[in-house]
């Protein structure tokens, strides 16, 4: 799908991006009524921290795929 | 013992960078003082952004609100890692927009995307106000840092001045790439520190493991690993965690010396990667947090009960002395680095964006002299807020970025949405404080949203303000803004 400005693909890829925000504060209500402490920490502290590595893949993927619609590979692909 | 080590962590730190920085600069600017000439590579870029983040907020500021409050420090864990996605969004579109117009601070970005000089104005007064807050927490913990070196003896007053003095005079002598060479020497000094007092915790507060502080502190103070934390009577619940969060996130580069830092990469390459890195450093925040719980299990009170200053009592009643200084000198450094950047970001605002508006451009010589003299002057302002001041630094950190957030609606819009009004800018900017400020507005927030942080709440009204006004005059006036949209 094109935008208005003049056929740059939308890069539907870069939803990813919100997956950190769904992780970190959408689920931290559930995370917060969690009693099983894995290695002995508290579930919600476990969540977080598990929720910055998946900001960090999250920006890596979407990155390599900029880079790749960048580099002319797959354009026109949603 | 204590002073010697800190001394000479501090001077030789201090003298590396001062010659690095002359080593590297190529010309005395305002563009090569601020923004580094653009062209930090991902490496340099990487070190002064965690420089940024890595503060004694970080530090001192979430130990300590882990040792009073527990599940409220995680906080820090959503800090770097949701504002890197919005850089990763935002700051590649703002080094072009600064590439391409030669923009050096924030406010020159509104001045141009808005085509409006009097907004760009408005914007540096307001980058200021928060800029001079920021200083202030680094100055609490500079002070702090000072009395545990020197002794309590010389008194607040005496070390909040002395604090800012020495941040001064790392400023005078030094530029960003100064400053990137120490955030770069303070952040792995620091790393090593954290590790070995982690490590080393559990012995000295009695405990058989790391995870044995953990069980201890849930023991001593029952749900403190879950929110609303050690003390549900503050308010500190989920809905606290989640709006603050998305505050810190909408607001972290909005901070005129963060938006400026986009102008210092050497390109969108740069920023984007540097984005996939950084939240990694913020897992080192487990180890600020089981430090915090480490002083709570070892049953350490700082005096006056002073949250700031928790951890690094604890740290001075249970270690060697050189241990100690080695702390205190890394921690003066903590505060220093992004001191020196936020100094010399209001320097160059207030050069740039408030005297050359009124008085006409200066040559750069004179631009970089009034700069610098002006850093004394908000230097003094810090000062004098941080003597009045008794609050938490996370407390104080956390209404700067509800203060700043309120430029955020007006800085995307310009990106993305080409009828954006400088005039609905302004509105938006007066609401939002408004909302923020105004004791009434305030109360009815808290009566409203409870449990919400009123910074997200405010940048919310701003932001339907700033579009309801624009698209108003957009009716009246068809044509819109036709803006270089950055």
């Amino acid at each position: 799908m094109d935008n208005e400005a003049g056929g740059t693909p939308i890069r539907w890829h870069r939803l990813a991006l919100l997956s950190p925000f769904v992780w970190q504060l959408g689920f931290a209500g559930i995370a917060n009524n969690i009693v099983w402490r894995p290695f002995g920490l508290p579930f919600q502290m476990v969540w977080q921290m598990a929720g910055i590595l998946v900001a960090s893949a999250a920006i890596a993927w979407v990155f390599l795929r900029d880079e790749a619609l960048d580099h002319g590979d797959n354009v026109g692909q949603p | 013992m204590i002073g010697t080590v800190a001394l000479l962590v501090l001077l030789a730190t201090v003298t590396g960078s001062i010659v690095y920085g002359r080593r590297k600069a190529r010309a005395q600017t305002v563009e090569e003082w601020a923004i580094g000439g653009r062209r930090l590579g991902v490496l340099i870029f990487w070190f002064i952004n965690a420089g940024e983040i890595y503060t004694t907020f970080a530090v001192l500021g979430i130990s300590g609100f882990a040792w009073a409050y527990g599940a409220p420090a995680y906080l820090a864990f959503t800090s770097v890692s949701l504002a890197s996605v919005i850089a990763y969004w935002l700051m590649p579109r703002v080094w072009e927009a600064g590439r391409r117009h030669g923009l050096v601070t924030q406010a020159d970005f509104f001045a141009r995307s808005y085509r409006a000089e009097w907004l760009g104005v408005i914007i540096a007064l307001a980058g200021l106000f928060a800029t001079v807050v920021y200083v202030e927490v680094q100055l609490t913990a500079l002070s702090l840092v000072l009395q545990l070196t020197v002794g309590a003896a010389i008194g607040k007053t005496v070390s909040v001045v002395l604090a800012a003095t020495i941040m001064l005079a790392f400023v005078f002598l030094a530029g960003l790439r100064s400053a990137a060479f120490a955030a770069g020497v303070k952040d792995v000094l620091m790393i090593l520190l954290v590790v070995a007092l982690s490590a080393t915790a559990a012995h000295h507060v009695g405990a058989s493991s790391i995870l044995d502080i953990f069980r201890r502190a849930d023991a001593l103070r029952p749900g403190i690993g879950s929110f609303p934390g050690a003390d549900p009577a503050a308010g500190l619940g989920v809905t606290w965690f989640v709006t603050s969060a998305l505050n810190v996130a909408a607001s972290t580069w909005f901070f005129p010396h963060m938006f400026q830092l986009s102008y210092a990469a050497s390109g969108p390459r740069a920023l984007r990667q540097n984005a996939i890195w950084q939240p990694l450093y913020s897992l080192s925040y487990f180890f600020i947090i089981l430090l915090g719980l480490a002083v709570l299990v070892g049953q350490t009170v700082p005096a006056g009960g002073n949250p700031n200053a928790a951890l690094l009592q604890f740290v001075a009643e249970r270690y060697p002395p050189w241990l100690v200084g080695l702390m205190a000198g890394t921690a003066s450094l903590l505060a220093l680095v992004p001191g020196s950047v936020l100094l010399m970001t209001s320097g160059s605002i207030f050069a740039r964006n408030i005297v050359q508006p009124l008085i006409g451009e200066q040559t750069p010589g004179r631009a970089l002299l009034i700069s610098r003299l002006s850093m004394i002057g908000f230097a003094a302002i810090a000062v004098y807020l941080t003597l009045g001041a008794s609050e938490s630094i996370v407390k104080v950190g956390l209404s700067a970025y509800a203060s700043i957030g309120m430029l955020a609606p007006g800085a995307v819009l310009a990106l993305i949405w080409r009828r954006a009004q400088a005039v609905g800018v302004l509105a938006g900017l007066v609401v939002g404080y408004i909302a923020l400020l105004y004791p009434a507005a305030v109360a009815m927030c808290h009566r409203l949203l409870p449990g919400w942080e009123p910074g997200l709440a405010a940048l919310i009204l701003n932001l339907a303000t700033v579009m309801l006004v624009s698209w108003g005059i957009g009716l009246a006036r068809p044509s819109g803004r036709i803006v270089a949209a950055a």
